[in-house]
């Protein structure tokens, strides 16, 4: 058997033109180079699908924080448990207590740290990491107050300029077009929000939940006799 | 395995070749960081991005300001529209100006030198004030205080610190407007430079003053020139200047007076007015109260032509014109001061205010109120160059111990013949307050980084006032600018009067700038009066901070119109020119510095803005470019780009020619601004510094630095390099060939010209003669 | 489908009377501050590749002494007729129902069509990646996206600011007021030569400027019907019927 395929190799290696044993190695090198580049080209491609944010193939969207806030404890209100592992009832609190340009601007706007210390510097243990990083930084504890840092969650493209106070006019001036993704219920008065962050006071960590692609902007544009002219977004 | 799409992304860049395509894709970290400020910033409390009311009293003019600012940061810097003075509009610097907060090169620490010429090591601030502590109590009566004319609370800090210390303050102002102030004084007897009410007249008249670009308040006199144009009748401006600028190129009539002689000019308009009886005999003989008679003989146009370079008929008429067309209004300023006989070239021109019935009236000269509040005045002057020559001499011969410096850069400033280098080398203690570097700060022992305009509390009153009493209040409108991602501050900088109020310990009634301006704005309240009412001081202080400033527009001053001239001219003494002595003949052009429209004197050189902003005659920027007429620089084979050296006796500098069909033959024109030792990445070593070649000459009366008189020598260094400007960029497209910018004569319709036109190209380009289209083409242009 | 002129609520316009720009410059940095316009390096200029969504342009008529110099601020002129838009592949670039000649940057492929039509030569396409240090980053203006490599760019008549201003007239609910609008560089224009309003309103200041004898738009012979109007440079040395150039 062996010999068999000995004798049919020499054989090959005998009538085997000299040029065609040049060029079947320099064939196989160049066709591993095709699919390296077509892998570069399709990896390229798959990145920069997957740098928007979407959650594809499970991976997982949330982002970690500086500081481990939670909106369950300050928006929801079930029983949570807080840090230091206490259970603790949910405020309730409304989103624009915290994101308080968003009825008037572009940006809902994260509120400065010497505004979160308003409450905690009296609530809330000494011993909770979170709390001890937020007075630090609001100067209660040491004296180098300085400012967070926080990660982005909903980032839209630099080409689009999206601007909250007319979604969130619109919206409150016709409740029946708001939708909660998650839990079919609103949250508080600004409920709205949900339509397009789902449910975030149940997320301990918050994540993006839709797309937010242009294609939903538009379609919620149409539905809504909303400005489709590519003007009103993009500038 | 939980693996983030983040951890994803990185994973998979390393996994293959083509990790650069991938970081080209990412997302800069940056934009995935939303900071939470330390304290609440004001839009975000009220919703609205904030825009603020201030000012900046670096630069003359007072102008007042809103800055809009987000999050703690400025975004953009406008006129302040309720602002008086520049009622709403802001010139390319006020824009650009935004850039020396947030300069990747500002100053961020305390710096001290080792030793003189040595590095610098950064310092803490504690350190750094004891320094500064020991240096002022060393300095005890050997100390000086040098800044830029400031006006305002600044200036009132600086002068008054260094009296508490048994110190002198001295200003450095690089074109010396105290000549004009000497002038207005002779002629008006006024300590203030007065108001032109440019809105209301017909006819003006400016010798040597740029003020559309950048005398004075340029902003606030360009708003008035929109006025003079389209209220009513058209205005028509009559400018005399050796060098088309800015506001020569919008004059109707422009007179290329040879520099030094702009005073023979005014005189030879009197003679003429005088001599035709264009005016009221009452006029005549109030003119002649203050020059005598006599003085007027050998002032006829024909007579005075040839020297002053303007023909007679031109001369003559301008005279009518401004005689006849009224109200009229005369004044100088700018290079014409820059002469040895500078007093003279402007005291003459504001004299023919005097026959034409301008002062005193609508349309013509009125003068301005003292300051509102005691002690400030916005006299934007500094001390005149014979004083710094006296100073210098000081500093040289070790008699002074410690100098502070602020906002001047003296270094870069002064002509060569006085060695402002030498003279620092003198000074045991050095110490220097700025925000980006420059050639004055690299010669400081201690360099303290301070804070901008837009992060102090201050006042500009501001010069000239607009007829009647102005405090323009200036507020921080940011705080300390925390980098993204916990880089820290920009700057740990602090403020230059708030460190002198500290260091006074008490001395000076305020502990710091902002109890200091409150002083003043408590004594605004007391006088019950102005465009700010309310109940109590503190909703009086949110008004003024609101407006951006206190005014009162009763407040004005009583012209007399048949002010009675304090002082006689003697023309013996003062009418000569003398331009300093001829390198020979040949080459020799008379050398003519302009500040430049948007660096200024150079403060601003520091920021991209600036320095890439087109100038407006010769489109160039990032560089320093050299004007000459194109038909003398052909003749002497000068083209574009080629680098010039420009040699006086007393240096030479490289500058890129730039031929002009505009510029006055015999007259070479170059911006001042840049060729800074020192300054961030954009400045460095581009262009070169005109005011080093500068011959020593002053002033006669004043004793300031005659910087228009210097002769110079230019020659072709055989090298050429590309003129960045950008004339030429894009191809010009004309209304019909030939006309790029259709121009009618007045009373015609657009519709009527481009008919005219469009015969005369038809006769020219579509019929058969072609020779004389040929002659047809325009004179140079994009 | 693009509305016809008169049937919109708004047709954004500007008339500049030349007469009275003076050439300071203030509009140029005005706009390149408020825009994200990138810095003009040296290199930029020396290579011809300036980008000045606005800028003023000065020609010599005669010779010295009696030179005359002209100044014009030329922007997108926003043609209603606009030979950029049909040569667009992409449609990045099209007519709004506003009269805006818009400029889709995320569309935009870099095919430079758009450049190579445009007669006034006011578009500008990036062929480098706009250089902002950190610290410069500060003052950018978060309503305007700042471009990258490969894509055109141009005057957008400050978009933002008319969005803003359309944006607060909804909220109260009235129509935008005259002059309540302003590009950056009709805010900065110390001489008012700059005017900016809504041609479809007959009491704004630019319906009443357009009316002015010395009225014209550059290049009528190509028939753009730009939706800039330019109000003749008067001077008093030229008589009625003269030609000049």
């Amino acid at each position: 058997m062996l010999a068999t395929l000995l004798e049919f190799l020499r054989e090959k290696h005998r009538t085997t033109p000299m040029w065609l044993k040049v060029l079947i190695p320099v064939l196989g090198v160049g066709s591993l180079g095709v699919v390296a580049v077509m892998g570069a080209f399709l990896a390229f491609v798959v990145t920069a699908w997957l740098g928007q944010p979407i959650p594809v193939l499970g991976f997982d969207q949330s982002v970690e924080q500086p500081i481990a806030f939670p909106h369950t404890i300050h928006a929801g209100m079930g029983v949570y448990t807080n840090s230091t592992g206490d259970q603790i009832q949910g405020l309730g609190m409304d989103c624009t207590f915290c994101h308080r340009t968003v009825t008037s601007q572009a940006n809902a706007g994260v509120p400065p740290v010497q505004f979160c210390a308003y409450c905690h510097q009296v609530i809330g243990g000494e011993e909770s990491e979170p709390l001890t990083q937020v007075r630090t930084a609001a100067g209660i504890i040491g004296d180098s107050p300085h400012p967070i840092d926080w990660k982005r969650v909903h980032r839209m493209p630099d080409h689009v300029r999206f601007v909250h106070e007319p979604h969130i006019r619109y919206l409150t001036q016709n409740p029946d077009k708001v939708t909660n993704s998650t839990s079919g219920e609103t949250i508080g008065a600004a409920g709205v929000c949900s339509t397009c962050h789902g449910d975030v006071a149940s997320m301990e960590e918050v994540a993006q939940v839709e797309p937010l692609k242009m294609g939903q902007c538009v379609n919620c544009h149409r539905e809504n006799e909303a400005p489709t002219d590519c003007a009103s977004c993009h500038h | 395995m939980k693996l983030s799409r983040r951890e994803f992304l990185a994973l998979g860049a390393k996994a293959t070749a083509g990790t650069m395509i991938f970081a080209a894709c990412g997302l800069p970290e940056r934009e995935l960081i939303v900071q939470s400020p330390i304290d609440m910033p004001e839009d975000l409390v009220r919703g609205e991005d904030a825009w603020y009311a201030t000012t900046w009293p670096d630069m003359p003019g007072g102008d007042g300001l809103i800055v809009r600012v987000m999050q703690g940061r400025a975004k953009k810097i406008a006129g302040n529209p309720d602002h008086p003075v520049n009622l709403g509009k802001q010139s390319a610097r006020h824009d650009a100006a935004i850039q020396l907060t947030y300069h990747p090169d500002r100053i961020s620490e305390p710096m001290l030198r080792q030793s003189k010429g040595g590095l610098y090591d950064p310092i803490s601030w504690q350190r750094a004030e004891q320094l500064l502590q020991s240096a002022v109590e060393a300095g005890k009566d050997n100390l000086s205080v040098v800044t830029n004319p400031l006006g305002g609370h600044l200036e009132w800090v600086a002068i008054n610190f260094a009296a508490l210390n048994g110190g002198r303050h001295i200003k450095y102002d690089p074109t010396e407007q105290g000549v004009m102030q000497d002038a207005i004084k002779f002629v008006y007897d006024q300590e203030d430079p007065p108001y032109y009410d440019i809105s209301n007249a017909k006819t003006i008249l400016s010798v040597g003053a740029d003020w559309l670009s950048t005398w004075q308040s340029s902003v606030g006199y360009s708003v008035r020139y929109g006025d003079f144009r389209s209220k009513g009748e058209r205005g028509y401006l009559i400018h005399a200047e050796s060098r088309m600028s800015m506001t020569a190129a919008n004059a109707d009539l422009w007179l290329p007076v040879m520099p030094g002689y702009e005073g023979h000019l005014a005189m030879s308009i009197a003679h003429v007015i005088v001599d035709e009886r264009l005016t009221g005999s009452g006029e005549i003989s109030r003119f002649f109260n203050q020059i005598p008679t006599a003085s007027l003989v050998g002032f006829r146009p024909e007579d005075v032509e040839e020297r002053v370079g303007v023909s007679a008929e031109r001369i003559r008429k301008a005279a009518r014109h401004f005689a006849e067309n009224r109200p009229s209004l005369a004044f100088a300023g700018g290079s014409a001061g820059g002469h040895t006989n500078g007093q003279f070239n402007i005291a003459a021109t504001h004299a023919l205010n005097t026959l034409v019935g301008a002062v005193g009236s609508d349309g013509g000269v009125k003068y301005n109120p003292l300051p509102t509040l005691d002690g400030l005045s916005g006299r934007c002057s500094g001390d005149s160059f014979s004083d710094w020559e006296v100073e210098l001499a000081q500093w040289r011969g070790g008699n002074v111990q410690t100098v502070i410096i602020r906002g001047a850069d003296i270094v870069h400033g002064m002509p060569n013949s006085v060695d402002v280098v030498g003279a620092l080398v003198g000074v045991p203690t050095v110490i220097g307050f700025g925000s980006v570097m420059n050639d004055t700060l690299a010669n400081c022992d201690l360099i303290l980084p301070e804070k901008t305009f837009l992060e102090t509390w201050g006042t500009t009153i501001p010069d000239p006032a607009p007829g009647y009493e102005v405090v323009t209040i200036q507020q921080p409108v940011i705080g300390d600018t925390e980098l993204f991602g916990g880089g820290g501050l920009i700057s740990d900088a602090r403020g230059f009067g708030d460190e002198l109020l500290r260091l006074a310990d008490g001395g000076l009634g305020a502990d710091d700038m902002e109890e200091l301006v409150n002083i003043s704005i408590d004594q605004l309240y007391d006088l019950n009066r102005g465009s700010v009412s309310a109940p109590d001081k503190r909703l009086f202080k949110q008004g003024v901070l609101q407006r951006g400033g206190w005014w009162d527009t009763q407040a004005t001053a009583e012209t007399p119109s048949d002010h009675a001239p304090p002082n006689v001219f003697d023309l013996d003494s003062t009418v000569n020119y003398s331009s300093t002595d001829g390198l020979g003949a040949g080459n020799d052009f008379h050398l003519v510095p302009f500040l430049s429209n948007s660096l200024y004197e150079g403060r601003l050189s520091a920021t991209p803005f600036a320095v890439q902003n087109p100038d407006p005659m010769s489109s160039a920027a990032w560089t320093t470019w050299a004007e000459i007429n194109a038909q003398e620089a052909e003749h002497l084979g000068i083209r574009e780009g080629d680098v010039l050296f420009i040699k006086s006796e007393h240096g030479e500098i490289e500058a890129l020619a730039y031929p002009t069909p505009g510029g006055r033959p015999g007259v070479i024109g170059v911006p001042i601004g840049l060729g800074h030792e020192y300054g961030g990445r954009y400045d460095e070593g581009l262009g070169a510094n005109v005011f080093k070649i500068l011959a020593p000459r002053v002033e006669a009366a004043s004793g300031s630095l005659a910087w228009a008189a210097t002769r110079v020598r230019v020659e072709r260094s055989g090298r050429k390099r590309e003129l960045p400007k950008f004339e030429g960029e894009v191809t010009a497209f004309p209304v019909e060939p030939g006309v790029p910018v259709l121009v009618v004569a007045p009373g015609e319709s657009a519709h009527d010209a481009e008919v005219a036109n469009h015969h005369k190209y038809q006769q020219n380009f579509l019929l058969p003669d072609k020779s004389e289209a040929t002659e047809e083409g325009s004179g140079g242009g994009h | 489908m693009t509305l016809q002129r008169e049937k919109r609520k708004y047709s954004w316009g500007m008339v500049v009377d030349v007469d009275k720009c003076t050439g300071c410059q203030a509009c140029v940095l005005a706009c390149q501050a408020e825009n994200n316009v990138p810095l003009n390096l040296q290199d930029r200029f020396e290579r011809a590749r300036v980008m000045s969504w606005i800028r003023v342009e000065r020609y010599w008529e005669g010779e010295f002494p009696d030179i005359k110099a002209r100044f014009i601020p030329i922007m997108c002129q926003h043609c209603e007729n606009a030979p950029c838009e049909p040569v667009c592949p992409v449609f990045a670039t099209y007519h709004n129902n506003e009269g805006l000649n818009v400029q889709v940057y995320n569309r935009c492929v870099g095919t430079r069509y758009c450049a190579n039509g445009c007669p006034y030569i006011v578009r500008f396409f990036n062929y480098w990646e706009p250089v902002w240090p950190e610290a410069f980053r500060n003052h950018l203006n978060p309503d305007v996206t700042v471009r990258s490599r490969g894509i055109m760019e141009k005057c957008s008549f400050c978009i933002q600011r008319i969005r803003r201003g359309v944006r607060n007239a909804e909220r109260e609910n009235r129509d935008v007021v005259d002059g309540e609008i302003q590009t950056a560089c009709t805010q900065a224009c110390p001489t008012d030569a700059l005017v900016f309003g809504n041609f479809m309103d007959e009491d704004s200041k630019v319906s009443k400027m357009k009316k002015d004898d010395r009225h014209y738009t550059l290049l009528p012979h190509l028939e753009t019907d730009p939706n800039v109007v330019y109000l003749a440079k008067i001077d008093t040395d030229k008589s009625a019927g003269e030609s000049h150039g």
